[in-house]
């Protein structure tokens, strides 16, 4: 079986002929325990392509690029890169055959400088005893990196420390290490996760520009809109098998999506966290004359500082209703984050915040301890999701049960002091299955869960695990979900609004904001720089991110 | 399921977390590493030219031979369970408590203390001496949490180095100098330490003399105490906000739980425990604070907690695993066997446990590479 496929024809694979490809995986098929992570998946990638390769989380995308570049032993199949097999499981072997990856979470040390990072492990030697004796080149090494980056159209500081770059700086160089070593076959692991928008298209543009000039590059992707803008072919997998491979041309957003979810696709009315909000949206429609009503919080000059004690926060003002969504904007590092920590009784801020007419700044008010905010009924869907919201050593039950463990079913007893397993249990099964987390077993780690799992639990806890909340935080809620975890969060908070809960989300995907949001509020060096519809543009929304007033511009 | 991620990363454990991988095992990874530890210092033995067969069975003798050798194993084992507990209980909040030493040595000293100054009944005098021996460990737990929670010093820093100051400061100055008999109230004791206390506040024996078991009433205490951590710890909310915040402290925050709060309470208990442990050695067997005063008892409730596996069963288990070991050992000199063998059998045992948690993540990695 080559190309396993639902598209018959489509999957045939479209290397130019004559052109051998630079890397090319042969019926490759790997197993964890009994579960082939990959069945059976070929895929070659010419030189000058993009491919892309899109798949919903535990689709095998990872272990497939994990035995490519040979940190995993394939149980069957071979890679080969321009031509020739590859000893299987030998990661220096494809590092020489010119395979680089880019993966999410970047492997860099922060305190040295970019062109440190990037020759880390292979410096270049002075010439002569001292290179023997080991001593680095570092005027060569420094020049090397700065051209490479150059060669490759990559702004980069090849002097700055890692950890004073932006997140994007950071992406690229991984990218220049990859290149000065070599790499012909540049894989890009879920690599705009990260980004803000106009950093992705910058991304795109070097995608390109590489393989114009040649090389290869494998770029997997949740977002269908990304992988239209730079693929030239697209290779979707599911549960491990390869479903469907076309040229980009060739397809559209709605048969990609087809290929990715599958045909147990669920029409949007049955998806579980409507049918669990159902209760409360009856007691609290979402009405039209919401915008009457008195705004539920009210921030007024709120001044914060950041971690390093820079301010944050400078003078930060808005309103937000119940039964609205008010999307936040921005670069990533504008003030979200903290301003999530505030609402959510965190951080310390200065200046006022009310909540349905109540201040939270003041000593004992509700934004001065997390306890006292919850008890609000403000909860929080933080942007680090394995250190603010999982306990990840704690079971799902364990997980289910955090800032409501008070209340019953969770706790019984005088005071709710003594734990109600049983009721923990039944509570825990409901919302499991409820949310579509997989595994649903209430014993299970949440440090086990797939990263989609472990937002479809927290979402599960923070909206529905104890009483309707009034203010829900939600911080890139779906950064690096796949596409049905991302429609559950998404038609979860919009059930919450509709339950009557004014809704804060913050993201770096204009789309997801658009999607979600009955306004956006664009946050720039911690102060709104602007108010937005969301039917907005990109450039719109651009230029306020980036600080520009629209007087600058007319 | 496919579900069940390859991709999920695993989430980053410190080294502490991993040696206390809470339960992660049943029973038998305990069993099989005592069996081994067992079996390695029988070698060890071996290769001294001693006769193991022989020092094992003096030890099985000295440990389970009758009233008096249980009785000696019960009475080491429950201050073992007690210290064992102290440094489970400063676990589940993530704290790592080297100083049950320090706390064991004032709980000692309150128990010697208030047994000798308290004119009580004995239904009284026993209580109230057990408690000022909590209290007083309790105190010298909360400083090490108070110091990480408001000024961020490492607990395992600030636990040991209280060790020492609690060591010189009752050791070498209260039981030497303030609270030291004079000599010549009671010259017919010869080692130096405190008066002793009074006989109202001596902890029960449970067997009459007759027995020859010097087993007390700190056996039920000790295993009283450790269904009550395990109630505490595993039934109650206060213990699942303890464990939240040892699992993921900023999650546990986020949601509401007083994190600093749990690490006080969590170490102030743990600092009882140990200083209770205290209370038993003075009000059971020593009947005063004596002059010299080492015994181990704090940092071998780490092991006990170690292969215990942290659990309140687990550790009591140990405890009393340990207790029985200590108590034989003393016979090993019968055939001529170093009695620090016991330690090496204790050592090995811990190793054995700890060393399968520590190298988890790299043979996990090994097996996914190489399966």
């Amino acid at each position: 079986m080559t190309g396993a496929t639902d598209h018959g024809a489509a999957a045939t694979a479209t290397v130019t002929p004559g052109e051998a490809p630079l890397l090319e995986l042969r019926g490759i098929v790997k197993r964890f325990g009994g579960v082939a992570a990959v069945d059976q998946v070929s895929l070659a990638v010419a030189p000058g392509e993009v491919v892309a390769l899109v798949g919903e989380n535990g689709a095998g995308k990872s272990t497939l690029i994990q035995v490519a570049c040979g940190l995993y032993r394939p149980d069957a199949g071979e890679v080969c890169a321009a031509g020739r097999a590859l000893p299987p499981g030998d990661p220096r072997a494809a590092i020489a055959a010119g395979i680089g990856v880019v993966y999410q979470h970047f492997m860099l040390v922060g305190p040295l400088p970019v062109w440190e990072n990037v020759v880390l492990g292979r410096e270049p030697r002075l010439p002569g005893a001292l290179g023997a004796l080991g001593l680095v080149d570092r005027a060569r090494a420094r020049r090397e990196v700065g051209e490479a980056a150059e060669q490759f159209g990559l702004q980069l500081d090849v002097d700055a420390p890692v950890e004073s770059i932006g997140v994007g700086a950071q992406q690229r160089v991984e990218i220049v290490k990859q290149l000065w070593r070599g790499a012909r076959v540049l894989i890009l692991d879920e690599p705009t996760a990260v980004l803000s928008p106009v950093e992705a298209d910058e991304l795109t543009r070097t995608a390109r520009a590489l393989a114009s000039e040649g090389r290869s590059v494998i770029f997997i992707s949740h977002k269908l809109r990304e992988v239209f803008a730079v693929a030239d072919r697209i290779a979707v997998l599911r549960r491990g098998k390869l479903v469907l491979t076309t040229r980009a041309r060739d397809t559209d957003a709605a048969a990609l999506a087809e290929a990715v979810m599958g045909s147990a696709a669920a029409p949007a009315g049955t998806d579980p966290a409507t049918k669990l909000a159902a209760p409360h949206s009856a007691s609290a429609p979402r009405s039209a004359d919401s915008s009457a009503a008195a705004p539920r919080l009210v921030a007024r000059d709120l001044r914060c500082a950041s971690d390093r004690g820079r301010p944050a926060l400078r003078g930060l003002s808005f309103a937000l209703r119940a039964g609205e969504v008010l999307g936040l904007a921005g670069v990533d590092g504008n003030g979200q984050g903290e301003l999530a920590e505030v609402l959510t009784g965190l951080r310390r801020a200065q200046g006022g915040l009310s909540l349905d007419g109540a201040e939270g700044l003041v000593p004992g008010g509700w934004a001065r301890s997390a306890g006292a905010a919850r008890a609000h009924g403000v909860v929080h869907l933080p942007e680090d999701r394995l250190r603010r919201a999982l306990c990840t050593p704690l079971s799902l039950e364990e997980n289910l049960a955090l800032g409501h463990d008070a209340q019953p079913p969770w706790a019984r007893g005088p005071g709710g002091m003594l734990l109600d397993r049983a009721g923990r249990r039944a509570r825990s099964l409901e919302l499991l299955r409820g949310f579509d987390v997989r595994p649903p077993d209430p014993l299970a780690r949440a440090g086990t869960l797939s990263g989609g799992n472990q937002q479809k639990l927290v979402v599960a806890r923070e909206l529905h695990g104890g009483s309707p909340p009034r203010l829900v935080i939600a911080v890139q809620p779906t950064r690096g979900l796949d596409l049905g975890a991302t429609r559950l969060v998404h038609d979860a908070l919009r059930a919450a609004r509709d339950g009557g809960a004014a809704v804060l989300v913050a993201s770096l995907d204009l789309d997801e904001l658009r999607a979600l949001s009955s306004r956006i509020l664009v946050l720039y060096d911690g102060r709104a720089m602007g108010e937005l519809p969301p039917t907005a543009g990109d450039d719109e929304l651009g230029r306020l991110m980036l600080g520009q007033t629209e007087r600058a511009h007319g | 399921m496919a579900e069940l991620a390859p991709e999920a990363a695993p989430p980053a454990t410190s080294l502490r977390a991993r040696l206390f991988s809470a339960a992660r095992e049943p029973l038998w990874a305990a069993l099989a590493a005592v069996s081994a530890a067992l079996a390695i210092s029988f070698l060890a033995i071996l290769a001294t030219g001693k006769d193991p067969l022989a020092g094992y069975g003096h030890m099985l003798e000295g440990a389970l031979g009758g009233f008096g050798p249980l009785g000696e194993s019960a009475l080491k084992g429950s201050v073992l369970v007690l210290t064992g507990l102290s440094v489970a209980v400063a676990f589940t909040v993530g704290l790592f408590n080297i100083g049950a030493e320090g706390q064991l040595i004032w709980g000692a000293l309150a128990a010697a203390v208030a047994g000798r100054a308290l004119r009580l009944p004995a239904p009284l005098a026993v209580p109230a001496a057990l408690a000022a021996a909590a209290l007083a460990g309790a105190l010298w737990g909360l400083i090490p949490a108070v110091l990480k929670t408001a000024r961020g010093v490492h607990e395992v820093i600030s636990t040991i180095l209280l060790n020492w100051v609690a060591i010189h400061l009752v050791h070498g100055w209260l039981v030497a100098g303030p609270l030291a008999v004079p000599a010549s109230a009671n010259a017919s004791i010869s080692v130096a330490g405190t008066a002793p206390i009074r006989a109202a506040a001596e902890l029960p024996r449970l067997l009459p003399r007759s027995s020859g078991s010097r087993l007390d009433l700190g056996l039920p205490i000790a295993l009283a105490l450790a269904a009550a951590v395990w109630f505490l710890l595993t039934r109650t909310r206060r213990g699942f906000e303890w464990r939240a915040t040892g699992a993921g402290h900023e999650a546990a925050e986020a949601s509401g739980i007083a994190v600093a709060r749990c690490a006080h309470e969590a170490m102030a208990l743990a600092g009882a425990l140990a200083g209770l442990a205290g209370g038993l050695l003075v009000l059971g067997t020593e009947h005063r604070y004596p002059g010299v005063f080492r015994t181990g008892y704090g940092f071998d409730g780490i092991a006990v907690a170690l292969v215990g596996g942290a659990t309140a069963p687990g550790t009591a288990l140990a405890g009393l695993f340990f207790g029985a070991l200590r108590a034989g050992a003393t016979r090993l000199q019968l055939v001529g066997i170093h009695q620090s063998f016991a330690d090496l059998i204790q050592g090995l045992a811990v190793l054995l446990v700890a060393a399968p948690r520590l190298f988890a993540p790299l043979l996990a990695r090994l097996r996914g590479k190489r399966p």
